[in-house]
């Protein structure tokens, strides 16, 4: 079944995030924030005096040139100016999105409008005014071009919109109307989850059952996570299993909900109380100070893969991470996925010569 | 600057897969490792060889082995530096960051060893030694430098017995040197170029890159506990009230940097002034410079340093061309080499106005005309070379 969804921009907190942005854009100390927020925003000149966003009847009140449709950016600046909205909210794969459409609309003193992350440095596309004084619909489409406005998700994230001036231009206006997203067609295939363990898994309480599972949807070419659905009350307050049978259904959608199940049975026994045992002889290792310690050190457990964490004593290592001169200790914890843990503490002595 | 770099996603990895296993199916005692089970279930294979060879008592240093030379590139680079040609940079389908450096690998042996030191020096005596400290009898050693002979040797402890190495020495391929920066791509040194006075570029003192969008805390201690960074130069744009990610005391500067042969614009002078001005000052250094991508802006920066530094119009050129190894450089615009190489051939007929003379010596003349004095030029270089 075809389904084409459009996401629209107009929703109010999204209106909210983007003039809070663009008002933070005035001042010297949001300025600095700016290059290195949490969007990874990079400095632009694109700032602008003033954004404000209309709603259809402010627009019309604020004597916005005819043909919008909607919410209307209203943009003012100088030389360059600009505004960035921020998708993020909405977690769209970029993968899924076919285009991204707006209006605009050009004064006679603008030259083009960039859309990009960074719409002052650099930009996935531009569009010339070709026609300063009416609407003008444009959009923003083809795979690379659109991935360029993935955020660390690789969704849809923030990205700007940049007018370029004419030189010499001050106190110029542009509008940008109905910023929408177009998803491609969806399908009707669920991912395919590959198990690779047993139909009866045995382990004991007080663990966390992670299962070597995934699910590969191939209409979208990526993996999706997968949901672990037991039965029964099987799991304690930090999500660790309580003693007793159950079954668990491992269920995977993918973006256009599509969705898979496998089931399988679990058996929880007692709570190991084993714990780990780190293979390391020495009370006390001498080394030459300056000497980056790069410690792996090993353990075994009668029942899992232990976790080994170290700790230095203050004052133990510069800020290069190696060893200042002096005897300092050690502390090596293996812990065991119930909790069982060994410590020992080792006597590291840096010396000058070795 | 030798920093270690730890490889061990993978270990992670099959750490929790033979968890899930073990706890999926426990009792299943299936052989692991690189033992194959006979019907017997006795181990066989052939027997190791090197290990009949190896010594039961002290320790013996293994890789690299005495003499050899390790380059610091990826093979790939590597033949791309030994038969270098102009705008024959090999390309790939997908952007992938192929000018990361190498680590050394270091391996020795000693029977019954609890720990060991590895001892890294300059000097056949083996002073003033960078150490590390490890339990293994492997290591991999990042940031050595490019063209340099290396001593090493092994401390071993073996039941409270100290036991040491030989000394072996190797030597590093006289290659530019490419630099890891976690979250920054295209990062280089333009140190260790040979220059026209006989000297080298100084190592250590002038990184190039791209920007620091993805700079994360690893980056950041990298960047400025391990590399010493004391400024940025941001040729983007010129911005107020901005500070640097790498943190309070790193001093941030920013022009709008010209590039190509957009420095001949008068618009742009200032500009260009400014950002070379930031290499006058010894205190600045070391210096991270970079744009977004670490091509054109940095690009241009580095063609007029090395110049004025008397580096050879190839090496100018191959330092150039880097960027295209790099996943940010070659494919972010797609911009081509040749493209690219042809604005910086502009660059260079827009400097080479006497053509009797070296680039050196036209970049000079050059930056006179456009405002730098020869003061200025002399301190640039008096802080870009080997003493």
């Amino acid at each position: 079944m075809r389904r084409i969804r459009v996401f629209s921009l107009l929703l109010a907190i999204l209106l909210i995030t983007t003039m809070m942005q663009a008002n933070s854009a005035k001042t010297g100390d949001a300025l600095a924030e700016i290059p290195y927020g949490k969007h990874n925003s990079k400095v632009s000149p694109y700032t602008s005096k003033k954004t404000i966003v209309y709603s259809e009847e402010e627009a019309f009140a604020a004597g916005v040139p005819t043909g919008f449709s909607g919410y209307v950016y209203e943009i003012k600046g100088d030389g360059a100016m600009g505004f960035t909205v921020d998708f993020s909210d909405r977690r769209l794969p970029v993968r899924i999105v076919k285009a991204i459409h707006f209006r605009v609309y050009y004064g006679t003193d603008q030259r083009e409008v960039r859309v990009s992350i960074d719409a002052g440095v650099s930009w996935v596309m531009r569009h010339e005014a070709t026609k300063p004084g009416t609407w003008d619909d444009v959009v923003l489409k083809g795979e690379n071009e659109i991935k360029k406005l993935a955020n660390e998700d690789r969704n849809l994230g923030v990205f700007g919109f940049g007018f370029r001036n004419n030189e010499g231009v001050t106190n110029s206006t542009a509008y940008v109307d109905a910023i929408t997203v177009e998803l491609f067609d969806g399908d009707d295939v669920p991912p395919v989850i590959t198990y690779d363990g047993p139909d009866h898994v045995v382990t004991t309480a007080g663990k966390q059952l992670i299962l070597p599972v995934s699910a590969w949807d191939e209409g979208e070419k990526q993996y999706f996570s997968v949901e672990y659905v037991w039965s029964g009350d099987a799991l304690d307050g930090e999500g660790k299993m309580k003693e007793g049978e159950y079954s668990v259904t491992l269920r995977a959608k993918d973006s256009y909900g599509n969705t898979s199940e496998k089931v399988i049975s679990v058996t929880v026994g007692p709570k190991d109380t084993e714990a780990p045992v780190i293979h390391f002889a020495p009370d006390t290792v001498e080394t030459l100070a300056g000497a980056l310690p790069v410690l792996n050190f090993k353990a075994t457990d009668n029942e899992d893969e232990p976790e080994i964490t170290l700790e230095w004593s203050e004052g133990a290592l510069d800020k290069k991470g190696r060893l200042n001169e002096g005897a300092h200790t050690l502390t090596v914890t293996a812990s065991d996925l119930t909790g069982n843990s060994q410590v020992r503490e080792i006597t590291v002595k840096a010396a000058p010569d070795i | 600057m030798i920093f270690f770099r730890k490889v061990i996603s993978a270990v992670l990895i099959a750490a929790v897969f033979v968890t899930l296993v073990s706890c999926a199916a426990p009792g299943n005692d299936t052989p692991s490792g690189n033992e194959i089970p006979t019907e017997s279930g006795a181990p066989t294979g052939a027997p190791d060889e090197e290990a009949t060879l190896r010594p039961e008592t002290g320790v013996l240093t293994e890789k690299p082995e005495n003499n050899e030379t390790v380059s610091l590139l990826t093979a790939e680079m590597t033949e791309w530096v030994k038969n270098y040609k102009t705008g024959n940079v090999p390309q790939t389908a997908q952007p992938v960051e192929r000018c990361e450096p190498v680590p050394v690998s270091f391996s020795w042996h000693c029977q019954g060893a609890d720990y060991s030191t590895l001892l890294i020096s300059e000097s056949p005596d083996m002073s003033s030694p960078e150490a590390y400290l490890t339990l293994d009898q492997t290591i991999e050693v990042e940031d050595l430098l490019p063209g340099r002979q290396y001593y090493w040797q092994v401390v071993c402890s073996a039941d409270g017995e100290k036991q040491k190495s030989e000394v072996s020495s190797f030597k590093t391929l006289d290659t530019p040197r490419t630099v890891y920066i976690p979250g920054v791509s295209n990062v280089r040194d333009i140190g260790g170029r040979m220059t026209s006075s006989g000297k080298r570029v100084r190592y250590g003192i002038v990184y190039r890159g791209a920007d620091f969008a993805n700079l994360k805390e690893e980056g950041i201690k990298k960047a400025v506990d391990i590399l010493g960074i004391r400024t940025e130069l941001d040729l983007r744009s010129k911005v107020k009230g901005v500070r640097s990610p790498l943190g309070k005391g790193i001093k941030y500067v920013s022009v709008t940097a010209p590039y190509y042969t957009g420095i001949a614009s008068n618009d742009s002078k200032e500009d260009l002034l400014e950002e070379l001005r930031v290499f006058c000052d010894p205190e600045n250094y070391p210096v991270y410079f970079h744009c977004s991508l670490g091509r054109d802006r940095t690009g241009t920066l580095a063609f007029l340093l090395l110049a004025i530094a008397g580096v050879s119009e190839q090496d100018v050129y191959m330092d150039y061309e880097i960027s295209f190894f790099s996943d940010f450089g070659g494919y972010i615009d797609g911009a081509s080499l040749a493209t690219m190489l042809e604005q910086l051939g502009y660059l260079k007929n827009l400097i080479m106005k006497d053509k009797t003379l070296s680039l050196e010596e036209n970049t000079v003349n050059y930056l006179i005309a456009a405002g730098l004095t020869e003061a200025e030029i002399e301190s640039i270089r008096a802080n870009l070379l080997e003493g």
